[in-house]
């Protein structure tokens, strides 16, 4: 699995999934950008990954605005991973906080992909978006947040079958409950609650979403597909 | 440290395994390293034959256990022969043998439904149910044992224009018993996954390939081409690495997009 000579953009790249994505990335050969709203921490992040010479770079960029010029290189791989969690039932969300789940999930994963496809079009890239388990089952307090995820999912088949005659490939992966500072907001009991819902009984790790965006990032026939990395939790409800 | 996307020292059984998705899935399997794959084919010659072919690659070995495994005692028989020779273990099962039949609504036999749902559904199901036992010996928690089911973009589309109906119904049927084997498996350190491809030459697709027309199908597919084995054995040996470990209960489509492009046909 060679990223040699591939540069990869990773929205969300300064922790969790998309900062493990970053890293297996490099590990793997690729040369990485991360995006990330705080710029000391996305600078931290890209100084930390692996290969140091390849010249990663933290970008701070906030994914709900429109994307300004910029000087990057062509870029082979767009993975959207900038993500806010929902933390309240519907009737207590403000109207604010209803806008910044669709414009950071939701918008933002469109208007990334947008700003990069011209370059995707030349590199015959790929793009890897991150949706979420909780977009396909019902669950209290993720209202807005499961229709930003579902809205992905939409966005991205869409997008497969038009880019896909162009040489650039979408597909989304749809993460359950991975260890992450989003899920460590779960309070212990209702968290191993959760647990027992889950056939294999654990957490994923953000390392084993990371291999599916690598897997993903180098088959080239798999387009307008999402593939669940959840331990089987979505069929067990 | 990442995870490696291999499968080796690992056994396999692979039913079906001596040619079209099958073979794929025994390629993929041995050029990850896996120790020994176990193959099954109706047809002994053509077994025997794949045997010979893919144990000159020099990579693991290849084993033929020919057999028909509609026969469930015969099914019965080649699994407790791999539990014998791997002292009752086996880490991949890829339960891919299939069959289609097409013919018009109006005069679709019978006995055509009833043989492609027995080998395409009843006999995953023996398959994975007499593995079982050989599987959870193998799996741990972190390195779960596998079995990939082979459905199908059919399973999704109600296309009949080829009446293939109990086709279509069968490989819908691969996709929701995979979930529901996923659920139960789950706990015993055994992960079931499907593979959903679209078109792939092969010789149980050609002739559906050429009645709907090869040209147009690549045309009309959003990569602009059929599918070929390497995309196959990349997805298998994907499935089957440690880095696939917490899939379960997915049904991953590989089509090149055409499920989802409108003018795509199946």
């Amino acid at each position: 699995m060679s990223l040699t000579g591939k540069i990869a953009l990773i929205t969300g790249g300064s922790r969790g999934i998309g900062y493990s994505i970053a890293r297996l990335f490099a590990e793997n050969g690729g040369k990485c950008i991360i995006v990330s709203r705080n710029l000391d921490s996305v600078q931290k992040a890209a100084r930390s990954l692996p290969f140091p010479e390849r010249k990663h770079l933290g970008v701070s960029h906030n994914v709900s605005q429109p994307w300004t010029d910029d000087p990057f290189e062509p870029i082979d791989i767009v993975v959207n991973a900038a993500g806010i969690p929902q933390n309240s039932l519907l009737m207590r969300l403000k109207t604010e906080e209803i806008d910044a789940l669709i414009d950071t999930n939701l918008k933002g994963s469109i208007l990334t992909t947008k700003k990069f496809v011209p370059s995707l079009l030349k590199t015959k890239g790929c793009i890897v978006h991150v949706s979420s388990v909780l977009g396909s089952i019902g669950s209290p307090g993720s209202s807005v947040y499961a229709a930003s995820k579902v809205g992905i999912e939409g966005f991205s088949r869409s997008l497969a079958a038009e880019l896909g005659p162009k040489g650039v490939r979408s597909n989304v992966i749809v993460p359950g409950l991975v260890e992450t500072d989003m899920t460590k907001t779960i309070a212990p009991k209702i968290l191993e609650q959760m647990k027992t819902k889950i056939p294999l009984a654990r957490l994923g790790t953000p390392e084993e979403i990371a291999h599916t965006a690598l897997f993903l990032a180098t088959n080239n026939y798999i387009n307008g597909a999402s593939i669940r990395v959840d331990g089987g939790m979505s069929t067990s409800l | 440290m990442p995870l490696n996307f291999e499968v080796k020292g690992k056994t396999a059984l692979v039913t079906g395994g001596s040619r079209g998705l099958g073979l794929y899935a025994v390629q993929g399997l041995l050029k990850g390293g896996a120790k020994t794959v176990y193959i099954t084919a109706r047809k002994a010659s053509q077994c025997k034959e794949t045997e010979d072919e893919l144990n000159k690659l020099g990579l693991g070995k290849v084993v033929a256990l020919p057999g028909d495994i509609t026969n469930r005692d015969r099914l019965k028989e080649i699994i407790e022969e791999i539990g014998r020779r791997e002292n009752g273990k086996l880490d991949i099962v890829i339960a891919n043998a299939g069959a289609t039949w097409g013919a018009p609504f109006d005069e679709h036999p019978d006995e055509a439904i009833q043989k492609v749902l027995h080998l395409n559904v009843r006999s995953v199901f023996a398959t994975v149910q007499l593995a079982a036992p050989l599987l959870e010996k193998a799996g741990t928690p972190t390195d779960p044992s596998r079995v990939i089911t082979v459905g199908s973009v059919a399973g999704f589309l109600p296309h009949s224009e080829s009446g293939t109906f109990g086709y279509l119904a069968s490989k819908a049927a691969v996709h929701h018993l995979t979930k529901s084997l996923s659920a139960t498996l789950g706990p015993r350190n055994i992960t079931v996954n499907a593979i959903a491809p679209g078109f792939f030459p092969s010789k149980m697709a050609n002739g559906l390939l050429e009645k709907l027309g090869k040209e147009d199908m690549m045309k009309n597919n959003p990569r602009q081409r059929l599918g070929e084995p390497e995309d196959i054995e990349g997805l298998i040996l994907f499935l089957c690495s440690p880095a696939a470990s917490y899939i379960n209960g997915a049904i991953i489509v590989i089509d090149g997009g055409a499920r989802n492009a409108s003018k795509a046909k199946f």
